[in-house]
């Protein structure tokens, strides 16, 4: 039958091709339909941005962190002149006083001249200490592994030196605090705004790539894909382009802070500074566990292509019987 | 199988295409659906495979009714049916096998299980040269016997061809009918709209019904 010979035919026909073995299925959805070139550059400069955000985060989280504890580590005790004892006997009361307590590793009284060269930018140089009745300062540097109680050592030394107060910086640490939260919470909503943007990128390209493959979407709608199958189609494309995008962006956003850290870091500027820095606020440089942060970028970018493209193919769909 | 019922369709505010359609369609049988063009045939299949809903009337196939049928219960109903389109709708990017494996594909199956059947059927209706052109580059014929191999590769139970031989020369029109009675004998259901009348007249088994200004008559 004639059938028969063409069977045959066509058999040697094939096998003068391309082996079958050898070449692979086209994706149902060709890829430069869905995510081309202009997306990739959109989602990772979202991508940039985010690590950036994340970093300076961490970054500041650092260095408020140092602060703080460096300030913790020393009070100071002011020494107001008050009444009829001289500044000299109440200093000396409050060293023995302080000394006296557990927990206290050294109290420093401030010298006359110290005292009146920290007033100097605000009231000129001059004798100003012996006119003006100015408080004094003693520092004292706490133990932190065995810290004193220092509402006790307050109120004892209210009580036994006139005109003693004790600060513990607890004002000026919450308000430290409250400046890091703030720039935390600026941070989120940045982070939030660059999600959102993200999202609406991807929705974005999720209808246009569905207008653009409309006949493969009817296709396979006809021959009875399930919805499911067909928003996989498009998926697998945002997830590879989240994946792609969110390691370019990671990358040049830690390019930003090695860049920074080598500019700005503790290993350059003039020595002093360096001191300053490294004493107070510790090493201007993103450390390592800060760039381990910026790994979450590239699985979250995919995450959020993944499903937001999902979404938008599967509320496209249900419009069509 | 197929049943309709006082069918009407209209598009959107146009004129009422079909009427009052009322028919059986037995599973197992073989009909031929001609009329004048413009009359409504490929509207009617449309309907066939569930690609559009009536205005008015009731429609039920294999046992459903399709105006309460849910969404997520179409997708295994239109893998029962074959749809070969007027204007073939294959897809420009995928090569003539994958285009063929497309509806195996869809289901699950792997290139390795079903390679080897897609290449027997497209040996078998003349496209074994053609394994892995892409449709751009076929005839008109080819374009058409690639649609076909992609509509009855799934073995389905009802085939709906629309014009399936509007392209092909009466030699290999007479091979693709024997292929659609081949198939109908296996158990398919078959329905093809044409104007094809000696394709009509070479399988005369065959109810032909005429559609004609939003009605069907049937001839024979
Ligand atoms: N999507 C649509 N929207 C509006 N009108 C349509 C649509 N599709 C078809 N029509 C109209 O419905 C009528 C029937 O069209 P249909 O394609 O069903 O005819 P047909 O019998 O298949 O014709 P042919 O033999 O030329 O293929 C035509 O007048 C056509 O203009
Ligand atoms: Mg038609």
């Amino acid at each position: 039958m004639a059938q028969n010979k063409d069977h045959i035919r066509g058999r040697n026909k094939t096998g003068g091709e391309k082996k079958p073995e050898q070449r692979k299925s086209a994706p149902i959805m060709p890829a430069s339909g869905v995510a081309g070139r202009p997306l990739l550059i959109a989602i990772t400069i979202m991508c940039y941005f985010a690590s950036v955000t994340i970093g300076s985060v961490a970054l500041i989280t650092n260095i408020v962190d140092n602060w703080t504890s460096q300030i913790s580590s020393q009070v100071t005790v002011q020494i107001k002149p008050v009444g009829t004892t001289s500044q000299a006997d109440q200093i000396t009361a409050a060293v023995t006083i302080l000394k006296a307590t557990k927990g206290i590793l050294s109290a420093l009284p401030q010298t006359a001249k110290e005292a009146s060269r920290m007033l100097e930018p605000w009231l000129g140089a001059g004798n100003v200490l012996e006119d003006l009745p100015i408080p004094r300062l003693i520092l004292v540097r706490i133990d932190q592994k065995d810290p004193p109680d220092l509402k006790a050592l307050a109120l004892k030394l209210r009580q036994q030196v006139q005109g003693a107060v004790l600060d513990d910086h607890s004002q000026w640490q919450s308000e430290l605090t409250r400046t890091a939260t703030a720039i935390r919470l600026a941070a989120m909503s940045i982070l939030v705004l660059v999600i959102l943007t993200t999202i609406s990128i991807v929705i974005f390209a999720t209808r246009a790539a569905m207008a653009g493959n409309r006949d493969i979407v009817e296709v396979l709608h006809m021959i009875g894909a399930r919805q499911g199958y067909i928003a996989r189609q498009f998926q697998i494309h945002f997830l590879f382009l989240g994946i792609k995008a969110g390691i370019i962006g990671v990358l040049l956003g830690a390019g930003t802070f090695l860049a920074f850290n080598f500019t700005l870091g503790a290993t350059s500027g003039s020595d002093i500074l360096n001191a300053a820095n490294n004493a107070f606020i510790g090493p201007l440089a993103l450390h390592p566990q800060g760039f381990a942060y910026l790994l979450a970028v590239p699985p979250v970018a995919a995450f959020i292509g993944v499903l937001t493209s999902r979404y938008s193919v599967l509320r496209f769909l249900s419009a069509m019987i | 199988m197929i049943h309709f019922e006082n069918v009407g369709l209209r598009y959107g505010v146009g004129p009422e295409i079909l009427k009052d359609i009322s028919f059986h369609i037995e599973a197992g049988s073989f009909h031929f659906l001609t009329g004048p063009s413009g009359t409504g045939k490929s509207t009617l299949l449309q309907l066939l495979f569930l690609a559009l809903r009536p205005t008015r009337g009731l429609i039920s196939m294999f046992g459903h009714d399709i105006a309460t049928l849910s969404g997520r219960r179409l997708p295994r109903l239109r893998r029962r049916i074959g749809v070969v389109f007027q204007e073939f709708r294959l897809l420009d990017h995928l090569t003539t096998f994958d285009n063929v494996a497309l509806p195996l594909r869809i289901q699950g199956g792997r290139e390795s299980e079903y390679r080897h059947d897609v290449e027997e059927l497209l040996n078998w209706v003349g496209l074994g040269e053609r394994v892995y052109a892409h449709p751009p580059l076929l005839s008109g014929g080819e374009k058409q016997r690639a649609a076909i191999a992609r509509a009855v590769i799934g073995q389905p139970d009802l085939l709906l061809a629309d014009e399936p031989t509007g392209n092909v020369d009466p030699q290999l029109a007479e091979r693709l009918l024997r292929l659609f009675i081949e198939l109908n004998r296996l158990g398919t259901t078959v329905v093809i709209a044409t104007h094809d009348h000696s394709l009509m007249a070479q399988f005369e088994d065959a109810p032909v019904w005429h559609l004609n200004n939003g009605y069907i008559e049937v001839l024979r």
